[in-house]
């Protein structure tokens, strides 16, 4: 027979208050688990593996909403409902605080508009934004609106899980739009986007470094350096010793090295969109020219690859570049960081055949089941007119994205006189361009550009070969996912 | 090993007798121990200096580099994470307990029962069973995450606690690691409470828990600190940021276009307190020289 | 008597308490496993055979996706740089854990402190992590590279280095991971007991003859933890790629989870990242089935 002694670890009173603590946490959990606030989940009976019909959903509005197709008498505001509904509008942060503020302004001002049919706007990290979305839309579980992907809108429209908004708005409501951002918000002639903010580049530079060698930036668009010309004067800024490197440029190189390919002449797809058609002399040239960038040590090898915010910026505001290549969004944060430690400017982005900023941005999409697709489209028409995206893009420092607000004078919270500079650069799309990023596949693309672009100026791969892998590589990629509209 | 030493306790330290690892060490060998220790501190801790360093950066020096932060040390980033409008931390930071207590109680229950039972009990399909059991592990969370998300969905489980503790409630890192470890404890044991009468889970809860110090605190301390700094499943789970936990506060702070770098660092630096607490508390039970008295006789 | 029997009417066989109990312990666990772990991954290997985008209906393709695993470039670096991955870094931890362990557990002064040390690492978030050590490596004046400077060396790229990237990774994983084996160890050595160091030293053993005929022994079960868990986690490292490299330059610090998020969420190939999950699970598998057959067999005390 043993005797087991009592040990001092794990004593029943430990055991009970360990118990305790975890049973008062247990009720805890149940009575909060559920708050009033989550909207009844939805019982789905789709499998995952057959989730929401493939159709786009064209005959529900049609259906639902006979009043709004009448053209010329278009007031969706008449056909909303009068009960207590909430729109739940998943987002995401993207600028600073003036544009949280914004947010909550538009939002506000809709409410007082329509008290019964207020907006809900919560915001999510960005970096799983969409896959969080997709993840809820595989569990018809989506929000009733949620800010999307520029190159993600066609393909998601095609499987039939964004609302068609075609028939909800006013006739024609997307051709207000730029048409490079149009482009990406329609697919089969129906509308599932709207644009509501896009990305524009530009060329930021101290004045003191290019007073240093004796340069006038362009005061013109027609005026703006040809890409010689700015490789000139990188080596000029380089001879000058004052920072150690002529300029910086955004991170995610994969995604703007596109645009910089369009503005040359060459093409990343052929004009029917079947294959690529990267492997050209034009876009060898295009990306020797890139590669200097390494091999003269104009720029800093590490921002190639990197994704994380603030790093590309850091580089001009520690005066480790003269230069950078960067977005109307870095505004802000320049502003608050540099303040007076030097003036910088803005000037246009250098030309090759053509001006070309960056294409990206980020538009409003509905769900295609939500329950309440008139009042989001209601939203929307709200959101993106030329009052809202006015106010939204004066205070949050963004260019706007109707055309017919090409002409409007705005008055940007934030060194309103280097927006201007911007305002121009965005009407430099080509069609080609924006018709490429509109493509379902470029978002598989976009990685394998980086991927060989990066080992290109890191690696020491030559242009030629990294043309040829991208042509390679893209291709099988273009084979085994093909564009939703040649499917 | 002589035969007689199948005898002793295998589970418990005596109080009085503890392992002398010093025993025998002359005073020089003593220091550079305590150096080789100081420097390793040192490496493990330079990191934590470097994020000190960026969660007291100022306003408007967010890409200065210096060590120590020009001009001023500004302890006020850790208020401006905490009150952020529209981030309700002390909102965050409940959910984040919640979670956390309700599947560590969970967690060193079903996992310490099930490990017990995979350690001291032979039954058919033991094996299969196992390694099915550890198959759980791997499957990288990033493949699975939509159907799991769909099932949690299907249960009505959205935007609720439970929708992220019942997920990773079951562990089998748990099941492996009691196992483990209550495989020492002595068949001989078991069987003689079996004979007083004793049923199958008084056996757990009065010889086998109480044996198990050391692998339950390591258990508990480990779950608390996965689920508190769980990120995916509680951001896919949650719809409403009331609902949200604490590692998705912080992420919010990276925005798409600028990263508020210091409010990231501050509110990381005060997520890391409880779970250090935590490990203060139970490490008495994994070190020697604390009293677990064992069998006698 | 509180011995239960379940008779059963056919047959006269008395069935224990004793037989039915595991199945009852491990019935909770098993029924979560099989609704959110057991379910989805049979769903995710279903995938695999076609070309689901992750949006709309998967089309049945086979092994298609087997196929097109085989010549692709980027995965196969993938699978190269996590085995160089897992060997480079588990088997260094575990045995600097083993050593901090010993020591630790020693009644050296100060141990508490240390212990603190080396495990606050773990306790920080993984993203937490990876971000700092991405700032500390910045190019050119972060402060790992500011250090090298004041010694006259060269600034490296680090994460933008197509050498250099999976090391810095690696570096990061063993900051990290060090106190948590560390902590296992420290649990592990409790279940030895004093008596027989004890009986160990009467027998005449040095400290080196205690280590490697009675530590290391009645660690085994310890270490075959460490060593199964080690592997598994570092075969499944995300986070710091994802932060710290994105798996480049190029790809050359990709790795296998790596790359089924880069197939599955930037490029909407969802069947095709599930065709790299059941590779990568096949890999786990055998390697964990071998560790079991050559370590497993029970200590006997």
């Amino acid at each position: 027979m043993v005797q087991i002694e009592r040990p001092r670890a794990w004593s029943r009173r430990a055991l009970l208050q360990f118990g305790a603590g975890g049973l008062g946490a247990l009720l805890v959990a149940a009575c909060g688990g559920s708050p009033a606030a989550s909207p009844a989940p939805a019982k789905p009976a789709t499998e995952p593996s057959k989730p929401a019909d493939a159709k786009p959903a064209e005959s529900k509005p049609a259906a639902a909403a006979p009043a709004a197709s009448t053209p010329g008498a278009a007031q969706p505001a008449a056909g909303l409902t009068t009960a207590n509904i909430s729109l739940f509008f998943m987002g995401h942060v993207a600028g600073g605080m003036n544009e949280q503020k914004a947010y909550d302004d538009i939002l506000a001002e809709w409410k007082q508009k329509h008290p019964n049919i207020p907006v809900e706007y919560q915001v999510v990290p960005d970096a799983e934004r969409l896959p969080k979305a997709q993840a809820m839309v595989a569990a018809d579980q989506a929000p009733d609106m949620w800010r999307h992907g520029s190159n993600a809108i066609r393909l998601w429209g095609a499987q039939g899980h964004l609302l068609d908004l075609t028939d909800l708005l006013p006739a024609n409501y997307a051709d207000k739009f730029l048409p490079g951002l149009r482009a990406y918000c329609i697919y089969k002639g129906r509308v599932f986007g709207l644009p509501h903010t896009t990305d524009t580049s530009a060329l930021f530079y101290r004045e003191d470094a290019l007073e240093a060698i004796g340069v006038k930036p362009p005061t013109e668009l027609k005026d703006s350096w040809t890409w010689q010309q700015f490789g000139e004067i990188n080596d000029k800024l380089l001879a000058v010793k004052k920072q150690q490197y002529a300029f910086t440029h955004n991170q995610g190189a994969g995604r703007w090295v596109p645009s910089f390919l369009y503005s040359t002449g060459a093409k990343v797809v052929n004009d029917d969109f079947t294959k690529m058609a990267f492997n050209t002399l034009e876009a060898i040239e295009a990306l020797a020219f890139l590669k200097s960038w390494s091999d003269k040590k104009w720029a800093p090898p590490a921002i190639w690859t990197t994704r994380v915010p603030n790093e590309d910026t850091d580089q001009f505001i520690r005066g480790t570049a003269s230069m950078a290549i960067l977005g109307q969004w870095n505004i802000t944060y320049l502003d608050e960081n540099i303040k007076d430690t030097f003036k910088w400017n803005v000037t246009y982005l250098p030309k090759a055949k053509m001006q070309t900023t960056s294409l990206g941005g980020t538009p409003v999409v509905g769900w295609a089941k939500t329950k309440h697709p008139k009042e989001v489209a209601a939203f929307f028409e709200y959101f993106t007119s030329i009052d809202k995206i006015k106010q939204f893009d004066e205070m949050a420092n963004y260019v706007p994205v109707r055309a017919d607000m090409a002409d409007m004078a705005l008055k940007f919270q934030v060194r309103d006189d280097l927006m201007q500079t911007f305002k121009q650069q965005i009407t430099t799309l080509p069609a080609a361009f924006t018709a490429y990023v509109a493509r379902s596949y470029s978002p598989g693309i976009t990685p394998i550009i980086t991927e060989e672009t990066s080992k290109m100026m890191l690696e020491g791969q030559s242009p030629e070969q990294t043309a040829k892998n991208i042509d390679d590589r893209g291709n099988k990629f273009i084979q085994e996912n093909p564009d939703v509209e040649a499917r | 090993m002589a035969a007689h030493e199948s005898t002793a306790l295998p589970v418990a330290q005596d109080a009085a007798r503890s392992v002398d690892r010093l025993r025998g060490l002359s005073t020089l060998q003593q220091s550079v121990l305590h150096v080789v220790l100081i420097v390793v501190a040192l490496l493990m801790f330079f990191p934590f200096f470097w994020m000190i360093a960026t969660a007291l950066r100022p306003p408007g020096q967010e890409a200065d580099l210096s060590l120590i932060p020009r001009p001023y040390l500004a302890f006020e980033n850790f208020s401006r994470a905490w009150n952020y409008p529209r981030a309700p931390f002390p909102q965050y930071t409940i959910n984040s307990f919640v979670i956390a207590i309700v599947s560590t109680v969970l967690g060193v229950a079903l996992n310490g029962l099930a490990g017990f039972a995979f350690a001291k009990y032979r039954f058919p399909g033991r094996e299969v069973l196992f390694y099915i059991v550890l198959a759980t592990l791997m499957v990288p969370f990033q493949i699975t995450m939509i159907p799991i998300y769909v099932t949690i969905a299907k249960l009505g489980l959205i935007n609720n606690y439970w929708g992220v503790i019942l997920p990773g409630a079951a562990s089998a890192f748990g099941i492996f690691l009691i196992r483990q470890f209550m495989q020492s404890i002595p068949d001989e044991l078991l069987d003689a409470a079996r004979i007083d009468g004793s049923s199958e889970l008084g056996i757990f809860v009065r010889i086998v828990v109480p044996l198990s110090g050391p692998a339950l605190a390591v258990l508990a301390i480990f779950t608390f600190l996965a689920r508190w700094n769980d990120y995916l499943l509680p951001l896919l789970v949650m719809n409403r940021q009331a609902m949200f936990t604490l590692p998705i506060g912080i992420t919010n702070f990276i925005g798409e276009y600028r990263a508020e770098w210091s409010l990231v660092m501050a509110a990381a630096l005060i997520s890391i307190v409880p779970p250090v607490l935590l490990f203060l508390f139970f490490q008495r039970y994994f070190v020697s020289g604390i009293a677990m008295t064992g069998m006698k006789g | 008597m509180a011995t239960q029997t379940l008779a059963l009417p056919a047959r006269r066989r008395r069935w224990r308490q004793r037989d039915v109990i595991p199945y009852l312990f491990v019935l909770p666990n098993l029924v979560l496993f099989a609704v959110f772990v057991l379910g989805p991954v049979i769903f995710s290997f279903g995938m695999s055979f076609t070309n689901w985008d992750g949006l709309g209906r998967p089309t049945f393709t086979g092994l298609r996706n087997y196929a097109r695993l085989l010549e692709d470039d980027l995965f196969r670096t993938a699978v190269r740089n996590t085995f160089l991955y897992s060997i480079g870094t588990v088997l260094p931890m575990l045995a600097i854990s083993l050593g901090l362990a010993l020591m630790l557990d020693s009644r050296l002064r100060g141990r508490a402190f240390y212990r603190v040390m080396v495990y606050l690492p773990v306790v920080i978030s993984w993203v937490a992590g990876a971000l700092i050590w991405r700032l500390m490596f910045l190019h050119p004046d972060g402060i790992i590279n500011s250090a090298l400077q004041s010694f006259g060396l060269e600034p490296q790229l680090w994460t933008s280095d197509p050498i250099l990237a999976m090391p810095a990774i690696m570096w990061m994983s063993l900051w990290k991971g060090l106190g948590f084996y560390t902590v296992i160890y420290l649990a592990g050595l409790q279940t030895i007991p004093s008596t027989i160091y004890e009986a160990g030293m009467i027998d005449g053993a040095d400290r080196k003859q205690l280590f490697w005929s009675i530590t290391l022994p009645l660690l085994r079960p310890t270490t075959l933890f460490a060593l199964v868990i080690g592997i598994i986690a570092s075969f499944e490292v995300f986070i710091p790629v994802y932060l710290m490299t994105n798996g480049g330059p190029g790809y050359s610090s990709m790795v296998m989870v790596m790359a089924i998020y880069r197939a599955a969420f930037q490029q909407y190939q969802m069947g095709y990242a599930s065709a790299m999950a059941v590779i990568l699970f096949l890999v786990i598998f055998v390697i964990s089935v071998l560790q079991f057959k050559f370590f497993g067999r029970e200590v006997e005390y």
